[in-house]
């Protein structure tokens, strides 16, 4: 199995990864700065970013982990910086940290109503846990709906994306009643 | 038109909600990984001296980024075994029974 796809179905396998390639990434990014505090929390950011990329199935490497780890750093340094090229590349393979920062940019934008719905979450899942769970495995641990349907005891993906529609419509309705 | 707006806002809130979990899958990722890079850190250093009497509350990398459930592909596995061992069960009592009735036949038949 590849690292990639151990990525994929392994949900913890990114710690692993970050210890994997740590001296070799930092190795590499100290010809940028010597501050190891500063260089962690970027290896940190960009073992988050491959580990969400993982989560599409479109998402493929034509190179290693390790020069992709070390193209988004590079990405974020010039970022930082402010003097940002768009995107760094490397053999060829874009690492679209973009995507990954405007998310970023977006829930901070949007912090209040994300602790305001954070709230009824956390209400919603003692009061309806089982909507709970298909809402959390849906956005949280990106599972599909016929995965979801199998394993939750649904006939099939429809009614288990019919029933997600309806646990998001209950949950809308108590987050707009939240003050 | 109401319904339009409707469908917009039922969207916004989709959106809303793909971040609330993107935000707080982050955020595990993140001390998980603050915590990986702890111990780190920790290895590198020489020795650490423990004081005698003191019992330390060693932190464990499972105490972070806990999935509140389990994997689906891991459940579907799970039965996928139980249902062959159950199978595999019920043939291995099947054959031991007609190897029983073959043996009691021949005794009698004899």
């Amino acid at each position: 199995m590849t690292e990639l796809q151990e990525l994929r179905t392994n949900h913890h396998y990114y710690a692993s990864l970050y210890r994997q390639h740590r001296v070799v990434v930092f190795q590499h990014l100290k010809q940028f700065t010597k501050d190891e505090a500063y260089l962690a929390d970027l290896y940190q950011d960009a073992i988050i970013v491959l580990f969400e990329k993982a989560k599409d199935p479109e998402f493929n490497l034509t190179c290693s982990i390790r020069t992709y780890l070390i193209a988004i750093c590079r990405n974020q340094i010039f970022k930082r910086a402010g003097r940002a090229p768009e995107i760094v590349s490397i053999e060829g393979e874009r690492t679209n940290y973009n995507d990954w920062l405007t998310d970023q940019l977006e829930i901070e934008r949007q912090k209040s109503q994300l602790d305001k719905l954070d709230k009824v979450l956390n209400h919603f899942e003692s009061i309806a846990q089982k909507c709970y769970e298909l809402l959390y495995r849906f956005f949280y641990m990106k599972e599909s709906f016929s995965l979801i349907a199998a394993v939750m005891g649904y006939t099939n993906a429809d009614n288990a994306k019919n029933q997600k529609a309806r646990c998001q419509k209950k949950l809308r309705e108590l987050y707009l009643e939240e003050k | 038109m109401s319904q339009e707006l409707e469908q917009n806002q039922m969207d916004q809130f989709e959106r809303l909600m793909e971040l609330s979990f993107l935000r707080e899958r982050r955020k595990q990722m993140k001390k998980r990984l603050q915590f990986e890079e702890r111990d780190i850190e920790r290895l590198k250093l020489p020795k650490i001296e423990y004081r005698k009497g003191v019992k330390f509350q060693l932190d464990n990398s499972y105490n972070y980024d806990r999935i509140k459930f389990k994997d689906a592909t891991q459940i579907l596995e799970a039965k996928r075994q139980a249902k062959v061992q159950k199978i595999k069960n019920i043939t291995m009592f099947t054959i031991l029974i007609i190897i029983a009735l073959v043996a009691i036949i021949y005794y009698f038949s004899k």
